[in-house]
């Protein structure tokens, strides 16, 4: 494993700036998340690191080496797609031992054995390991997908969305298992997605993207609890952070041109009058739909309070993050 | 508007059997959600209110009349499907008209209804746009709003948000929901995705395997679950099961968990032999008093709370905790339930003991 380092990357297809001078430097055993929306740069990024795309300009350096001049094989990165891509003619276990044999690794037999068996393991697909590729569900196929990856020791292990096409509950237990792959094999991780729960969860760092810009760059708990601008507070959290012109409430700093309000962060009991606008019982949480002068808020209530539609409560803000007219966070 | 009561439906494809004699009823005005993972039945079951299948046997009333051999166009309801289909070379204003016109009605009535729809949905100044470039949001309403001119007593929804992103959808399922709050429409929605179920819904009912497995409001089906398919099914993360082998008996208000006794509501029903301890993530708390105790795996920051994952000695189990709580993967933590929310399951049938927690609801069927 190794530390990957980007140094001003740009990126332009025709007219349209996929990255703008995005530095970013991946620590050696890293779970870096990359979050943005569609268009952001997010896979762009990934794509230049792989060697599937060429730079505009700005460098790549992977454990010491710029890599600008290698072609993807030599550069030592193992990636996955979104979408998996088996060789349906062939078994779970040629699958996985397909990377180790190719003529650039030419890795003996006894050592591919022992590779596969040990990935089959840790991926919980040891009693598929003799199936046909096609015989398996969505979730097993990108699994071995990720297998695929995995039975080599690369620099870095580039993912892209790789859980994206899964089902709630399959997505859910293989964050998990990802976490733990990643723990115990001390990988390197260069992992893009749009899912905020996915970035949240398992990353030790996240790098926001807006229009092909790094926007921060953080651990989890920094970007969600101290985002440095409107941008950022708006891509964490659920139910999003509720937005409001500064005046609403009032005792703000000067120069705060707006306020953010996380769902959770908001008092009830004293402050302005709201009305609930409707209330969503979501069994560990209930939500309330409230408008305020016209403006719409989200918190977050006890289960156990019967609230009406229509009735009328106090909310005041707990700790508001305050922006100015650009966006960009007050402190 | 009406109220839509299935009495026993059964469908079956040749061989196969799609529904199971379901029953349940729909009240006037509801925004009702049909759950359950793909293949369960769900969309056979809406399509058979629909008319778009005829059930093999079973009945279903629409305001007292029986309906289920009636063809679509005598059913009075409208259907919204998954890929909102919408007519291409006709600008939004015919989209909508479209199915007045083919009813008949006179020109000057459709105008009004169409432009009376266009406001309810936000689209008065797309009308006269062609639908080809109109943004994902935009053919949506459209889309809803051919559904809502035709006044029916009742809308079919067939994940009707299903190809939209998250976020997107997230904004989509709040406008559906508002609107139906403005009409007073029954609806009927399907859906697979338990959340969407859960913030949309008046009512859920929760299909397996061509079974209805459990109807109430969502608060009642993820605090009360029937069966263990349920309890699996609803909330991220799910119920956790900690299994055990061991007796209950009428009355208890305790059970033995590896040695430990662990408080339950009271139970009104004895069993003895496989049986399950169902707890939910938030009421699994952390504490050095717990004898109880199990060794963290994984943590999972989600902003203000976090999810621990731990090894116990009846299986894992995932706690819902403050984010501020520090918990180490490697540590061993002492655990105590909310005995009050405890949920006893027989694994010989799968489904939930009786108690003073759920006998209101299971009593119900």
């Amino acid at each position: 494993m190794a530390e990957v380092v980007l140094k001003n990357l740009s990126k332009s297809y025709g007219d349209t700036h996929a990255l703008k001078d995005v530095s970013m430097t991946i620590p050696d055993g890293a779970f870096v998340v990359l979050l943005g929306p569609t268009g952001a740069g997010k896979t762009t990024t990934l794509r230049l690191i792989s060697g599937l795309e060429k730079l505009d300009k700005g460098e790549i350096w992977i454990g010491g080496r710029n890599v600008g001049h290698e072609t993807p094989a030599q550069r030592d990165v193992a990636m996955v797609f979104q979408q998996y891509s088996l060789y349906p003619h062939m078994s779970v276990k040629d699958n996985l031992a397909f990377p180790l044999r190719s003529p650039i690794l030419n890795t003996p037999a006894d050592e591919i054995e022992r590779k596969v068996t040990e990935v089959a393991r840790v991926l919980q697909i040891s009693h598929k390991l003799n199936n046909k590729a096609t015989a398996l569900s969505g979730g097993e196929m990108q699994r071995v997908s990720i297998g695929r990856a995995l039975v080599r020791d690369p620099a870095i292990y580039l993912m892209d969305e790789p859980l994206s096409s899964l089902d709630a509950k399959l997505r859910t237990d293989l964050r998990v298992e990802l976490k733990r792959i990643h723990a115990n094999l001390g990988a390197t991780l260069l992992y893009v997605t749009h899912d905020q729960i996915e970035a949240m969860t398992m990353a030790t760092h996240v790098g926001v993207l807006n229009a092909g810009k790094l926007v921060q760059f953080g651990t989890p708990r920094e970007i969600y609890e101290n985002p440095n601008s409107l941008y950022v507070a708006s891509r964490l959290g659920l139910p999003r952070i509720n937005i409001l012109p500064a005046d609403v409430f009032g005792g703000v700093p000067t120069g705060t041109a707006k306020i953010g309000m996380r769902p959770e962060h908001i008092q009830q009991g004293t402050g302005q009058d709201a009305e609930i606008q409707r209330v969503e019982h979501l069994g560990d949480q209930t939500r309330l739909h409230l408008t305020l002068k016209g403006h719409a808020i989200t918190t977050i209530a006890d289960p156990s309070i019967d609230y009406k539609t229509g009735a009328h409560i106090k909310i005041a803000p707990k700790n508001p993050l305050c922006f100015d007219a650009d966006g960009d966070r007050i402190r | 508007m009406a109220q839509i009561v299935i009495k026993n439906i059964r469908k079956e494809f040749g061989d196969f059997v799609a529904v199971k004699e379901s029953s349940f009823t729909i009240e006037d005005g509801e925004f009702f959600m049909l759950l359950g993972p793909s293949g369960c039945g769900k969309t056979t079951t809406l399509r058979m209110i629909a008319g778009l299948e005829l059930p093999t046997s079973g009945e279903i009333f629409l305001d007292g009349e029986e309906i289920s051999q009636k063809p679509p166009s005598q059913r009075d309801i409208a259907f919204v499907f998954q890929m909102f289909a919408l007519y291409p070379h006709l600008n939004v204003y015919k989209n909508l008209s479209y199915p007045l016109v083919s009813q008949g009605m006179p020109r000057a009535q459709i105008r009004a209804k169409v432009d009376e729809v266009a406001q309810i949905l936000g689209i008065t100044d797309i009308l006269k746009r062609p639908v080809g470039g109109l943004s994902g949001g935009d053919r949506q309403r459209v889309a809803l709003g051919r559904a809502i001119v035709r006044d029916p007593k009742a809308f079919m929804m067939d994940e009707p948000l299903g190809a939209l992103d998250a976020e997107f959808r997230e904004h989509m399922a709040e406008e559906l929901r508002a609107l139906h709050d403005r009409m007073g429409a029954t609806t009927v929605y399907v859906t697979h995705d338990q959340l969407e179920a859960m913030q949309m819904g008046d009512k859920i009912v929760v299909m397996n395997n061509a079974v209805v497995e459990q109807f109430g409001t969502p608060q009642e089906i993820y605090d009360k679950p029937a069966t263990m398919f349920v309890a699996d099914f609803i909330g991220s993360p799910s119920m956790n099961f900690l299994r055990f082998d061991g007796a209950v008996a009428e009355g208890d208000t305790a059970v033995m968990l590896n040695g430990h006794a662990h408080g339950v509501p009271r139970q009104l029903q004895g069993a003895s032999g496989h049986l399950v301890f169902g707890v939910r993530p938030e009421h699994v708390t952390i504490s050095d008093a717990g004898h109880y105790r199990g060794e963290v795996l994984a943590t999972e920051y989600l902003g203000t709370t976090q999810i621990v994952t731990l090894d116990t000695p009846n299986g894992e189990l995932k706690a819902r905790i403050d984010s501020s709580q520090i918990a180490r993967v490697g540590e061993k933590l002492g655990l105590s339930f909310n005995s009050d929310a405890v949920t006893l399951f027989n694994t010989s049938d799968q489904r939930a003991l009786r108690s003073d927690l759920n006998k209101e609801v299971l009593d119900r069927g």
